[in-house]
C-alpha cells in the first residue's frame, strides 16, 4: 500500500523492484525495465544527474544503452576477468545505485527527521536505507578519535546492544510489531545532533559545564526526534514518554563516551 | 540489500521455530503493557508506600479462565518495565558518577550491569528457593516475571540515593534517604509478595495451617530485611 506513495521517500521500493528483477534467470529476454514503469522515471533525480550528466528524462537513457541488457540483465560478453579490468559490463548500474546509497535521499531525510516542529508522517520511515545510520556512527567515532577518545568498539558495543534492545523493547510495547532494519535506520538518523557535539569536542573539550549542557540539550534533541518518529510508527497510545526514557538512556550511554576522558586510573590499574 | 533481508528473514523464522518456545513473548508483552499513567502512579507508589490499598484486580478472559488484569488496569500489577529502565538508568548512573569523580572508563558500564544482575539473580534464587521450601503454590500468574519485577522495583530506591549522593547533601542526609528508600522499598515488597505468599481463603490455593503460616510470615520478613544487603551493594558505586 505504500509502495504506491512514490514522494521522495519511496525510492527503495522501485529500487527492491530494481533487484528482484536483477536476479531473475537471464535467458536472453530484455527486461522491459524502464518502459512500463513510470515509478523508475521519477525516482533519484539528484542522483542521477550527479552521476551521469543526464538531467533528462530516464527514459532516453535506458533507450541509449543496449535495450535487452540495460537495466539489471548484466550479460558478461567477455570472460570473467572483466570483472577485474576497467571496462566494465555492458549495463552496468552505477556504483552507488547498486549499493543504495543516495546522498541527495540521506540528507533530506536527515533535515526532515531533525526539525524539531514538524509533524511526524507515518511513512517517513518505510524505507529503512542504513547507509545514513552508518555514515553517522562512522563520523561520531571519527570525531571522538580526534578529540583524543579512540572508542570505536565501544561505540560498535553500545549502539548493537542498544538497538537490539529497544527492538525488543518495542516490539514487546506495542500491540504492531517493528522490524530491526527501521529500529536501526531510526536511530541512527536521530543521532545526528550527537555527532554535531562530537564534532565541538574536537575544538572545545566537554568536560566542564558548557560540555554538560550541550550534551544534555542534544540529548534531548535526539531522544524527542526518536521518541516521535516510533510513536507514529508503532501507533502506540499514550505511551510515548515511555518509548523516549530507554531511548534517551542510550543516547546518554553515547553522550557518556563523548563527554568523558578515560580516566587515568582506568577501572583497576595501579596509579 | 533485497538478499540480506531474505536471509535475516530466514535466520528469524529459524530462530522462532527452535527457541521460540523458550522466551515466551506474549506473556512477557502482558508485563510491558504499561501506560505512562500507571508508572507515575507506581513510581510514587514505590516511593511512598504507606497509604495504599493492596488488592489485586481480577477479571475473566474468554475462556472463562480467571487471571489479573495487565498492569495498564490495575496499579498493584507487577510489570517490568519500570524494573528494566531502572536497572539501565542505575547502570548509567554508576557510570556518570564516575565520571564526574574523573574515573570513567566505559568497562564501568560491563561491571556495574554484571553486579546488578547477579544481585537480582541472587534475590530471585532465594525468593524461589523459599517457596520451594515452603511449598507455596504458583496460582493465576507467571511466577518467574513477577518475581523478576519485584525484585527489580528495588532499583528506584537505589537511584534516589544515588541522585541524592550526586547532589552532594552532605553524610547524615545522605543516609537518612538511603534508610529511608529502604524502608519504603521493604514495605512494598512485604505488602505485595504478601498475596503471593499468604494466599487469602478465597483463592484457588490450598488452605494453610497456622504453622505453616507463621513460618511463611518469618520467611516474608526475610526476604524483606535483605533487602538491605542487596541496596547497600547495589549503592557503592
Amino acid at each position: 500500500m505504500w509502495q504506491d506513495n512514490n514522494n521522495v521517500y519511496g525510492a527503495s521500493s522501485s529500487q527492491n523492484q530494481y533487484y528482484a528483477q536483477g536476479r531473475a534467470p537471464q535467458q536472453g529476454v530484455p527486461l522491459q525495465f524502464y518502459a512500463p514503469s513510470p515509478v523508475g522515471s521519477t525516482f533519484y533525480p539528484g542522483a542521477r544527474s550527479s552521476l551521469d550528466g543526464n538531467v533528462g528524462a530516464q527514459g532516453s537513457i535506458a533507450q541509449q544503452g543496449a535495450p535487452p541488457t540495460y537495466g539489471g540483465n548484466i550479460q558478461p560478453s567477455g570472460g570473467w576477468w572483466t570483472a577485474f579490468g576497467t571496462g566494465g559490463f555492458e549495463g552496468e548500474p552505477p556504483l552507488l545505485e547498486e549499493l543504495g546509497i543516495n546522498f541527495s535521499h540521506i540528507r533530506a531525510k536527515s533535515l526532515a527527521v531533525l526539525n524539531p516542529l514538524r509533524q511526524v508522517d507515518e511513512r517517513i520511515m518505510d524505507d529503512a536505507d542504513l547507509a545514513g545510520p552508518l555514515l553517522f556512527f562512522l563520523c561520531f567515532g571519527t570525531f571522538l578519535l580526534f578529540s583524543g577518545k579512540p572508542q570505536f568498539g565501544y561505540i560498535y558495543g553500545v549502539g548493537l546492544l542498544g538497538s537490539a534492545s529497544i527492538y525488543m523493547l518495542l516490539n514487546l510495547m506495542s500491540e504492531k510489531g517493528i522490524d530491526a532494519y527501521r529500529v536501526v535506520s531510526v536511530l541512527g538518523y536521530c543521532l545526528l545532533p550527537m555527532v554535531g557535539v562530537g564534532a565541538i569536542s574536537v575544538g572545545v573539550t566537554l568536560d566542564g559545564l558548557i560540555g554538560y549542557v550541550l550534551s544534555s540539550l542534544s540529548i534531548i534533541w535526539c531522544t524527542y526526534a526518536a521518541s516521535g518518529i516510533f510513536v507514529a510508527v508503532l501507533r502506540m497510545s499514550d505511551q510515548r514518554f515511555l518509548v523516549a526514557y530507554p531511548v534517551g538512556l542510550l543516547y546518554g550511554c553515547f553522550a557518556l563516551l563523548s563527554v568523558f576522558n578515560v580516566g587515568v586510573g582506568g577501572s583497576g590499574s595501579a596509579k | 540489500m533485497q538478499l540480506g533481508q531474505s536471509a535475516v528473514a530466514a535466520g528469524q523464522d529459524y530462530v522462532q521455530k527452535n527457541l521460540g518456545g523458550l522466551i515466551p513473548v506474549s506473556v512477557m508483552k502482558y508485563h510491558f503493557n504499561v501506560s505512562n499513567s500507571y508508572v507515575v502512579k507506581k513510581i510514587r507508589l514505590l516511593l511512598f508506600p504507606w497509604r495504599h490499598k493492596w488488592s489485586r484486580r481480577v477479571h475473566r478472559t474468554e475462556n472463562g479462565q480467571p487471571e489479573w488484569q495487565p498492569p495498564r488496569d490495575d496499579v498493584n500489577s507487577p510489570d517490568l518495565y519500570i524494573p528494566l529502565m531502572a536497572l539501565v538508568t542505575y547502570i548509567l548512573l554508576a557510570a556518570l558518577y564516575s565520571g564526574l569523580q574523573a574515573r570513567f572508563h566505559p568497562e564501568i558500564l560491563g561491571i556495574t550491569a554484571s553486579k546488578a544482575l547477579a544481585v537480582v539473580l541472587l534475590d530471585f534464587i532465594f525468593v524461589k528457593l523459599g517457596c520451594y521450601f515452603l511449598n507455596i503454590q504458583g496460582g493465576m500468574s507467571n511466577q518467574v516475571l513477577d518475581v523478576l519485577a519485584y525484585d527489580g522495583y528495588k532499583f528506584v530506591g537505589v537511584i534516589m540515593t544515588l541522585i541524592a549522593g550526586l547532589l552532594n547533601v552532605g553524610r547524615t542526609l545522605y543516609s537518612l534517604v538511603f534508610l529511608y528508600s529502604f524502608f519504603a522499598t521493604a514495605f512494598f515488597l512485604l505488602r505485595s509478595l504478601r498475596h503471593m505468599v499468604l494466599p487469602d481463603a478465597s483463592a484457588t490455593a490450598a488452605p494453610v495451617n497456622p504453622a505453616q503460616r507463621s513460618r511463611r510470615i518469618t520467611f516474608l520478613f526475610l526476604v524483606a530485611v535483605t533487602q538491605i544487603v542487596y541496596m547497600g551493594i547495589l549503592v557503592r558505586v
